[in-house]
């Protein structure tokens, strides 16, 4: 038995180190470079969750580049955009979402549920610094951990495959956009009279992300721009608007923001009451095409203003 | 050994609980009455009293099986024939959880009763063996389907610690896990994209797909026989053997002793020799022949595609038993030597493909795709490269692997028994490093064994 136990734990051992010395290896051969970099002309880029990849269609704008992803919390944002800048020096301006949803402690079960540890952090964990490794360690530690070996097998798969046309990388980082409209049916439903807890709450997690964003694009010299893309009048989670203003107020109004949240768009152009459709991408891509022409000239005036938000920039 | 056999008992419905506590019940009520009516029935002298204890038995636990995985297919069907019939049927179906392992452990159960019954063993007087022998983790979830006359003598004798018998569960466990989580995972992950494209991709892609879920379901099914088996083995049992390199058979018969084996021969045993089997007449052979086949399709799931999964078996086999070359190939291929011979390889991608096309009806969500399906692969763009979009890489690599070690090992019990015999240390080492190493790898996207939802 204790020959058996000796050789049993001499085998995990040598096994395990064997395993991290192979995930290593792979993160060493892995070729951001191919994941990251952008043409030449891109200089704008837009981050976030699903309202901005389905409210911009980047493809409308001018040397812009969608990067956002559904579900998206800004610590993986942050991640993100440390891989975009650096191997982007073009790029001058990151426009960043902020919803109501985003800022609430809602949304933080975004940053370190299993399932979102395991379908974001694969990507990025190749450069995690420890405070962000910790963050997450010490919420989900099984996951968090295993995420190091997704990301070693996706890059033994890059390996093999040069033509990066794996199903799940297929639609990376692109505006998404949708051809229906559910908000005629959706206004039928039963208004929800009070939010959860959580989503009236504002999140500390979230505020630290959007703050080492901003110190981040500080470093690299490029202009942070928050951003709020339009939202339906009836969308359930403004209901903690009150606490969504005060806190971009009160934590950051060293930061220009665009609040696009109250403009006009017509029920058919949007997919549901928090996000555009096709039709009210392009709309809005429009608008922003408009404001991105402007923008030196705004940023020179200074442009943080709550209650008269967008409009006065096109 | 009392001792160990309480232990193993109580781990065990500590495993089965944690899935959901509330379905041990069910098991420890179905562990009870075939304890019970199994001491009835030998106790009993009056054929009629023992008659009557076995369908009291036979009745209850298909009953529970019936009711958690039948109840809504045949609600559903039902219906259907009604509105075909031109009256409006609306029945409603309920939300049923099914019970992990309910198949297996009823099966377990039902083999128990029908061998005391048939006076081929003793009933057990001590209730802790028994319900070890349903229990027993290993096997609780997805068999092998064990027998009473194999199991029960082993529960009851004493068990030591073994150097070998535990380096060679270790050693099983290992090409288990290999199977199931490095090849067939990533055999799924197409697997899955493919099937739910299926109307719009081409012929090469399909088939592709079709081959990959014949390596899939193997990987996975073999491989948590394998986990199964090894894990038994560290503890001193002998499980029964539920494959024996079955994409190596040179006709479908021998691929269906070779396939799910505790299966096959538990149906063979209870109902294909009880009726009659090949002894009858032609059509009553030919009707034995469908009525195992489609009940094991009915056993495997509560769908219209399984029942088609298991005719189209039947229809493959029948001309066999018929002209009475069922059992032409009763030893492994190639024994004793390194290749096979033409004929052989011929005659192995033959059935290979006879099986392939079987399990696009197991795959499919209906009948109607899978249909669809085959008549989609003969197109001509089955002669095109398949869209790589579809597949990795990788599988280029780990498929030949697994066939080449389970090749060179199928003289023995699993595909590294023999292995382990000829190899150099360092050699064999380096290989089960290697093992650990992918498995570890390819651990992070975890799915579930397919044979968990029967």
């Amino acid at each position: 038995m204790k020959a058996l136990l000796n050789k049993t734990l001499l085998f995990v051992l040598i096994a395990l180190s064997i395993s991290v010395l192979v995930i290593m290896i792979l993160r060493k051969t892995c070729d951001k470079e191919k994941f990251f970099k952008l043409p030449s002309d891109v200089q704008v880029l837009f981050a976030g969750h699903s309202h901005v990849r389905l409210a911009v269609n980047d493809s409308l704008i001018k040397g812009a580049k969608n990067i956002s992803e559904e579900g998206e919390a800004y610590i993986y944002t942050y991640q993100k955009l440390k891989q975009y800048l650096a191997y982007n020096p073009q790029v001058k301006y990151v426009m960043l979402e902020c919803t109501n949803n985003a800022l609430s402690e809602y949304y933080d079960s975004r940053s370190w549920s299993e399932h979102f540890i395991k379908t974001k952090l694969p990507d990025y964990n190749l450069n995690l610094e420890s405070e962000d490794f910790l963050c997450l360690f010490r919420k989900e530690p099984t996951t968090t951990l295993i995420t190091f070996t997704i990301s070693a097998r996706t890059q033994l798969e890059f390996l093999t495959d040069t033509a990066m046309s794996y199903p799940a990388y297929a639609e990376w980082h692109k505006h998404r956009h949708y051809k229906n409209s559910d908000v005629d049916s959706l206004l039928l439903r039963p208004k929800k009279d009070s939010l959860d807890r959580a989503a009236m709450k504002y999140s500390e997690h979230a505020g630290t992300y959007i703050r080492k964003i901003a110190n981040l694009c500080k470093i690299k010299e490029v202009q942070l721009i928050l951003m709020r893309s339009p939202i339906h009048e009836r969308w359930e989670y403004r209901q903690n608007e009150n606490m969504f203003r005060e806190q971009m107020q009160r934590q950051f109004s060293d930061l220009p923001f665009l609040d696009f949240g109250n403009r006009a768009f017509d029920n058919k152009e949007f997919r549901d009451l928090a996000h555009l459709n096709y039709l009210g991408a392009s709309h809005f891509s429009g608008i922003l095409s408009g404001v991105l022409q402007n923008i030196e000239l705004l940023h020179s005036q200074g442009y943080h203003d709550m209650s008269a938000p967008a409009d006065m920039i096109e | 050994m009392r001792a160990q056999n309480i232990l193993l008992m109580i781990a065990s419905y500590f495993f089965y609980g944690c899935w959901d506590w509330r379905f041990l019940f069910l098991l420890a009520f179905s562990t009870f009455l075939d304890f019970y009516t199994g001491i009835k029935i030998h106790d009993s002298n009056s054929i009629r009293v023992r008659k009557v204890w076995l369908i009291i038995s036979v009745a209850t636990n298909l009953g529970f099986l019936g009711f958690f995985k039948y109840y809504n297919f045949f609600i559903e069907s039902f219906e259907r024939l009604l509105n075909i019939a031109g009256s409006p049927g609306d029945f409603s179906t309920l939300d049923i959880i099914l019970p992990v392992g309910i198949s297996f452990y009823t099966f377990h159960g039902l083999s128990y009763v029908f061998d005391i019954y048939y006076k081929r063993i003793e009933p057990r007087r001590n209730p802790v063996d028994y319900a070890l022998f349903v229990s027993f983790f290993p096997l609780l979830v997805a068999g092998p389907i064990e027998r009473a006359t194999h199991l029960l003598p082993q529960v009851e004798k004493p068990r030591t610690f073994n150097y070998d018998k535990m380096v060679d569960g270790l050693r099983q466990i290992l090409w288990g896990l290999f199977k199931k989580v490095v090849v067939a995972d990533t055999c799924a992950e197409s697997v899955n994209a493919i099937f739910a494209h299926s109307l719009e991709l081409e012929g090469s892609t399909l088939a592709l797909a079709a081959i990959l879920f014949a390596v899939q379901i193997y990987g996975d099914f073999s491989g948590y026989s394998d986990i199964a088996l090894g894990s038994a083995r560290l503890f001193g049992f002998e499980l029964l053997r539920n494959f024996a390199f079955p994409y190596f058979s040179r006709d479908i018969a021998e691929f269906w002793r070779r396939w799910h084996i505790s299966l096959s021969s538990w149906f063979r045993d209870y109902l294909y020799i009880p009726l009659g089997g090949s002894k009858a007449g032609i059509v009553r052979v030919i009707i034995n022949t469908f009525i195992i086949f489609t009940v094991s399709g009915f056993w495997h799931g509560a769908n219209w595609n399984f029942i088609a999964w298991g005719m189209l078996n039947a229809i493959y086999i029948t001309p066999l038993v018929l002209f009475k070359l069922n059992r032409h190939n009763l030893e492994i291929v190639a024994q004793g030597r390194l290749l096979p011979t033409f004929k052989e390889l011929l005659s192995m991608l033959f059935t290979m493909m006879l099986v392939t096309i079987g399990w696009i009806f197991f795959r499919s969500g209906s009948v109607q795709q899978a249909v669809h399906f085959v008549i989609d692969i003969f197109k001509p763009s089955l002669f095109t490269i398949p869209d790589s979009k579809y597949y990795s890489h990788l599988l280029l690599f780990l498929v030949p692997l697994l066939f080449v070690v389970e090749w060179f090992g199928r003289e023995g019990k699993y595909a590294l028994e023999s292995f382990a015999l000829r190899k150099t240390r360092l050699l064999r080492w380096s290989f089960y490093f290697f093992l650990v190493v992918m498995v570890i790898i390819f651990s992070g996207e975890e799915q579930e064994f397919i044979y968990f939802q029967f």
